[in-house]
C-alpha cells in the first residue's frame, strides 16, 4: 500500500487514535535521543533522534508527523532531557542550536508532504479491492515510486533541518557561513545520510505495522 | 528506600505527592532552566536540595544510577567530549548539570502521576479554543508515560539480544533493523492497547 493511501487511512482514525499515535511519535522521537549506536568507524555514536523524526513524518503524514515534532519539542522545552545529549529547556531554543529544534518541525512536515504527494481522500472499504486489483506489474512499479517518493521526502527533510539551523548557528555565534557550514553541516551530513537511508528502508515496513495495530481489517 | 523505575509514577502519599500539581509543574518549569545557567556553587545546593527531597520522599537515588544505564553512557560521552574540547572542569559541569536534570525530572514524574499533568496543563491551556488545551495536556501526558516506557523497552530489547548473543555472525545493519523493528512492533501494539483502554474509560 501506497504512503499516500496510508495517510489517507490515518485520517480515518478517531481524534483519541490520533492523539495516541502522535504521542507515540513524541516518546519514539525522545526515546531516539537516548539510544546511542556506536558505529565501527566513528568514535562519535549514531543517536536516533532524527531517525525517528523521518520515520514517524513518511508513517504518520505530515500534520501529524509535525503534530509529534511539536509535542517531541514541548516537552524538552518543559525541561525533559529529551533534546540531543540529553539536554532539556526553553533555553535551548535561543541558542545555537535553536534553528535545528525549528528545523526539525518543519522538516517532518515536508518530508510527510513529499511522501504523501497525490494523497487523496478515500475510505477504508475502497482500499483493499483497488490493491487488489492492480497487476503484478503495475504492483512493482507502485512499489518503486513509493521508493523514490520516500527516499526524495528525507532528502528533502534532511536539507530542511540545516536550511534553519545552519543560519541561527552562524548568526548566534557570528561566524561566517563557510565556517558555519564546515561546523554545523558537513560533519553531521554522513550520518544524517545513513539515518534518512534507514528511515526510507523502514517505512515500508513500519506502515506494515501500523496497519496491522490500527486497521486489522484494512488488509 | 523504594526502589524507583526512572521516569515511572510512584504511587504514594509523601508530602511532595499532595502538593498540588500545578504548583509542582511550575517549580519544575523554573528550576530546571535556571539549573543549566547556574554557577557550580548554586547547581551544588540544588544537587543537595534535590537529594533532601529524594530522602523526604522516601525514594532511593541508588536505584535510578542502576535503571538509568543508557543515560550514563551518554554522560560519559559528554563528559568525555566537553573535556576534550573545553577541559575537565567545563566536562564535569555539563555532566552534573545532565545527571541533576535526570534526577530533577524523575523526582517530578516519581511523584506527579501523568493524570495530574495532563489536568495541570489542561488547566493552564484553558484560554486555547476548541478544546485545544485540554487535547494538548492528554497528548503530553500520553508522551510522558510512553517516554519511560519506551525507554524500558529498548532496554529489554537490546539485553535480550545480547543474551541471545543476537549480534554473533550477523551484519551490523541487521541487528540494528531488527532492534528498531522490534521496537516500533511493541510501541504500536502498546500504543493501540493504551488507546482502547483510553476510550473504554470515556476520554475522546
Amino acid at each position: 500500500m501506497s504512503p499516500n493511501k496510508d495517510q489517507s487511512l490515518i485520517q480515518t482514525l478517531n481524534p483519541l487514535q490520533r492523539t495516541v499515535l502522535i504521542a507515540l511519535g513524541a516518546a519514539s522521537i525522545a526515546v531516539g535521543a537516548f539510544i546511542a549506536i556506536p558505529l565501527p568507524v566513528s568514535p562519535v555514536p549514531i543517536v536516533l533522534q532524527n531517525f525517528f523524526i523521518l520515520l514517524m513524518a513518511l508513517v504518520l503524514g505530515p500534520k501529524m508527523g509535525t503534530a509529534s515534532v511539536a509535542l517531541y519539542l514541548i516537552t524538552g522545552a518543559l525541561g525533559l532531557p529529551v533534546f540531543a545529549g540529553g539536554k532539556g529547556g526553553v533555553a535551548h531554543f535561543y541558542g545555537p542550536t535553536g534553528g535545528y529544534l525549528v528545523g526539525f518541525l518543519l522538516s517532518a512536515g515536508i518530508t510527510g508532504a513529499v511522501s504523501g504527494i497525490g494523497a487523496k481522500q478515500s475510505s477504508m472499504n475502497q482500499q483493499k479491492p483497488v490493491e487488489m486489483s492492480l497487476p503484478e506489474s503495475k504492483k512493482r512499479k507502485e512499489r518503486v515510486k513509493i521508493r523514490v517518493q520516500d527516499v526524495a521526502a528525507v532528502a528533502a527533510g534532511v536539507f530542511t533541518v540545516y536550511l534553519f539551523g545552519v543560519p541561527w548557528l552562524a548568526y548566534k555565534l557570528g561566524f561566517h557561513w563557510t565556517k558555519a557550514l564546515l561546523v554545523g553541516f558537513l560533519p553531521f551530513l554522513p550520518g544524517d545520510l545513513i539515518k534518512a537511508t534507514a528511515a526510507a528502508a523502514l517505512a515500508p515496513h513500519v506502515r506494515r505495522l501500523l496497519r496491522k495495530e490500527f486497521f486489522p481489517y484494512a488488509g | 528506600m523504594a526502589p524507583s523505575l526512572i521516569f515511572h509514577h510512584i504511587p504514594g502519599t509523601t508530602p511532595l505527592h499532595r502538593i498540588n500539581p500545578r504548583w509542582k509543574l511550575i517549580a519544575y518549569l523554573a528550576v530546571s532552566p535556571l539549573a543549566m545557567v547556574s554557577p557550580p556553587l548554586y547547581l551544588g545546593g540544588l544537587t543537595l536540595l534535590t537529594f533532601a527531597l529524594y530522602i523526604w520522599i522516601r525514594l532511593s537515588p541508588v536505584s535510578i544510577l542502576k535503571e538509568a544505564r543508557p543515560l550514563w553512557v551518554l554522560a560519559i560521552i559528554l563528559l568525555t567530549f566537553r573535556t576534550l574540547s573545553n577541559g575537565i572542569e567545563s566536562g564535569m559541569l555539563e555532566t552534573t548539570r545532565f545527571a541533576w536534570l535526570i534526577f530533577w525530572t524523575h523526582l517530578f514524574l516519581a511523584s506527579t502521576s501523568t493524570g495530574d499533568i495532563r489536568k495541570a496543563i489542561g488547566s493552564f491551556l484553558q484560554i486555547l479554543p476548541k478544546n485545544l488545551g485540554k487535547r494538548i495536556g492528554l497528548a503530553l501526558s500520553i508522551t510522558l508515560l510512553l517516554f519511560p516506557l519506551f525507554l524500558d523497552l529498548s532496554r529489554e530489547i537490546l539485553d535480550a539480544m545480547t543474551l541471545r548473543q543476537f549480534g554473533s555472525n550477523r551484519s551490523f545493519l541487521f541487528i540494528t533493523k531488527r532492534f528498531l523493528m522490534i521496537f516500533l512492533r511493541k510501541a504500536f501494539r502498546m500504543a493501540g492497547s493504551l488507546s482502547q483502554a483510553l476510550e473504554m474509560r470515556g476520554f475522546q
